[in-house]
């Protein structure tokens, strides 16, 4: 089980690796750079992505950014993003398990963020949602984005 | 006052900030200036010592969050990031930012004119991919862990084994209260866990609930062990009970923290997020020893009244305590007054009674029996206030403002619905006189 859950993580670095080189060229370090994983097409997470996802690029000041989606990307659209160097890198949900393993075994590396509601482990953010007043865009917020303060309001996204 | 303090930074990551200051020190970056730490950080302390060793201290720290604008941390002030802006002319400072969030720390310096290796550098982190060699290092690391992780699961001969990866006393008795529960068990024994701790502390915590076998490990085959459950993703007969800490796999809970009211609390993260359980169920308590003997020696022997003795924990691994000595010693001074007599909770040799108290090394097992016998406690928000929180006396637990880790609307009692009857008293760490007043209005 090791062996292949290490292959799987090499391969899922070589893909990050190609990506970000393809993308970007040799522009791109961790300092201004996100890799941002989408592997959960659950559809109010990618609901409250779309509405989030700009303030939060905005706050984290990342001048590239990678999306690495197996859940396509429709939930993009409109979703306010600006002055970021944005590329899209579609794949397929067998690559994405491989990226997460690389993203596991690097200790979730801090220039990547995976948006999920699904942690490894077993442990799903989905535990909190429908508790008390959890909502998906709480989770977003705070836990996926790990956000201060209150959520935005419509006004300042 | 002497304390031992928990380390909260990844081993790895310590290295590396502290590898990383030694070197900018070297090249004189922070000769003559200011040290300024971005962000009120949970192991703030633990930095204060990297640059103590170096020859340095902080001079303030700078945060993005409101809430702990104009707060204290570590008895340190906390400025808004655009306070820099204002000194910049007058003060050099090196900002020095050791976290995770350095992409938009480093942007929020940059709006304000400073220079990243100049004016703020980022520690711990290095700003180029380096693929290969991080994935070299990760893979050599996680066989290890891996082997570690058979040689324990051998050892517990195929029982489901549960991990508090934290080496706190609180984690294990909250986490214990709620795993029957968890298991569908009747307790802690009927679950047939195996419980693995960081400390002998904690598996003394352990015990009160009757595990049928508790292990204790370092904190780097802790942290061996949450690397194999979190890269093998559920294939592992083992699980964490935490939800929260260093670990790979949890998540940050420091966006509740400074809330008059979370939405979740310290409670939830077990219970809901580490448990999956709907909400919170009503939680096993643990039994206490009620050893007769072993108490009146403490009594006699100390000098000390039953009924009428004060005891005063004044020390937390975690939970970082600005209360002086010059304020518990006003304490002391008036409860004794009042007529009481007085003990300190000393965990350990790095432990000292304060003065003017009686030195007791009370047992875990035994702690709540005393108690009951002593008739009140005064405690700074420790795990060893857990442990006591159901001993039927007059309980009152302090909490500080401005740090991340002490927060009463997370870690309360009665926010957790733990205990109602204990008197939770915040510090803002200013007005010490008034704050004395507050504690000794409860004798």
């Amino acid at each position: 089980m090791l062996i292949k859950s290490l292959y799987s993580a090499y391969m899922g670095m070589s893909f990050i690796k190609s990506s970000l080189k393809n993308c970007f060229g040799k522009g791109a370090d961790k300092f201004n750079t996100l890799v941002l994983l989408f592997p959960d097409g659950d559809a109010e997470l990618l609901s409250a992505v779309r509405k989030y996802l700009g303030a939060y690029l905005r706050r984290q000041a990342a001048e590239k950014v990678a999306v690495i989606t197996s859940v396509g990307a429709d939930f993009l659209a409109g979703a306010g993003i600006f002055g970021v160097h944005m590329a899209l890198v579609p794949c397929s949900v067998h690559t994405m398990e491989r990226v997460l393993s690389y993203w596991t075994i690097c200790g979730k590396a801090d220039f990547i963020k995976n948006v999920s509601l699904k942690m490894p482990g077993g442990r799903n953010l989905q535990n909190f949602q429908g508790k008390g007043e959890f909502t998906a865009e709480i989770l977003v917020w705070h836990f996926i984005f790990e956000q201060f303060g209150d959520i935005p309001s419509s006004e300042t996204i | 006052m002497k304390k031992t303090k928990s380390r909260l930074l990844h081993p790895k990551s310590r290295r590396k900030i502290l590898s990383d200051l030694r070197r900018l020190a070297k090249q004189g970056k922070f000769k003559g200036k200011k040290i300024v730490v971005f962000g009120a950080v949970y192991y703030l302390d633990e930095l204060r010592e990297m640059l103590n060793s170096l020859g340095m201290d902080i001079g303030f720290i700078v945060d993005n969050n409101p809430a702990k604008i104009g707060q204290l941390g570590l008895g340190i002030e906390i400025r808004s990031v655009s306070s820099l802006a204002d000194m910049m002319n007058k003060d050099a400072v090196a900002v020095i930012i050791a976290s995770g969030y350095y992409l938009a720390m480093s942007q929020s310096l940059k709006k304000i004119g400073l220079v990243l290796n100049r004016d703020f550098f980022i520690v711990g982190n290095d700003s180029g991919f380096n693929f290969v060699g991080d994935f070299v290092r990760n893979t050599s690391y996680m066989v290890s862990a891996y082997a570690f992780y058979k040689k324990i699961a051998r050892q517990c001969g195929g029982a489901p084994m549960r991990l508090i990866h934290m080496p706190c006393l609180g984690d294990v008795y909250i986490a214990s209260m709620y795993l029957p529960a968890a298991e569908g068990a009747a307790n802690a024994y009927e679950s047939g866990c195996v419980l693995i701790v960081t400390r002998n502390t904690c598996k003394r915590v352990g015990e009160l609930f009757g595990y049928r076998e508790i292990k204790v490990v370092t904190e780097k085959q802790a942290a061996k062990l949450q690397a194999v459950m979190s890269f093998l993703r559920g294939g592992v007969n083992i699980k964490n009970m935490l939800y929260h800490g260093t670990s790979l796999e949890n998540i940050s809970q420091t966006p509740f923290y400074g809330k008059e009211r979370p939405l979740v609390n310290f409670a939830d993260y077990i219970a809901i997020g580490a448990y999956n359980l709907t909400g919170r169920p009503k939680p096993v308590l643990p039994e206490f020893s009620n050893r007769a003997e072993t108490l009146d020696a403490l009594f006699t022997q100390n000098g000390l009244v039953k009924g009428k003795t004060v005891l005063i924990s004044p020390y937390s691994s975690h939970f970082a305590a600005s209360i002086t000595d010059e304020v518990w010693q006003d304490i002391i001074a008036r409860l004794k007054e009042k007529g009481y007599t007085v003990a300190t909770n000393c965990g350990g040799e790095n432990e000292a009674a304060l003065p003017g108290t009686a030195p007791l090394f009370i047992e875990i097992r035994d702690a709540a029996a005393f108690l009951e016998s002593a008739g009140y406690f005064i405690g700074i928000r420790s795990g060893f206030c857990d442990v006591v929180s159901g001993a039927k006396c007059t309980k009152v637990v302090i909490y500080e403002k401005g740090l991340s880790v002490c927060d009463v609307n997370f870690f309360g009692f009665r926010a957790m619905g733990i205990a109602d009857d204990v008197i939770e008293i915040v510090s803002d760490g200013r007005d010490m006189k008034a704050f004395a007043d507050r504690v000794l209005a409860n004798f």
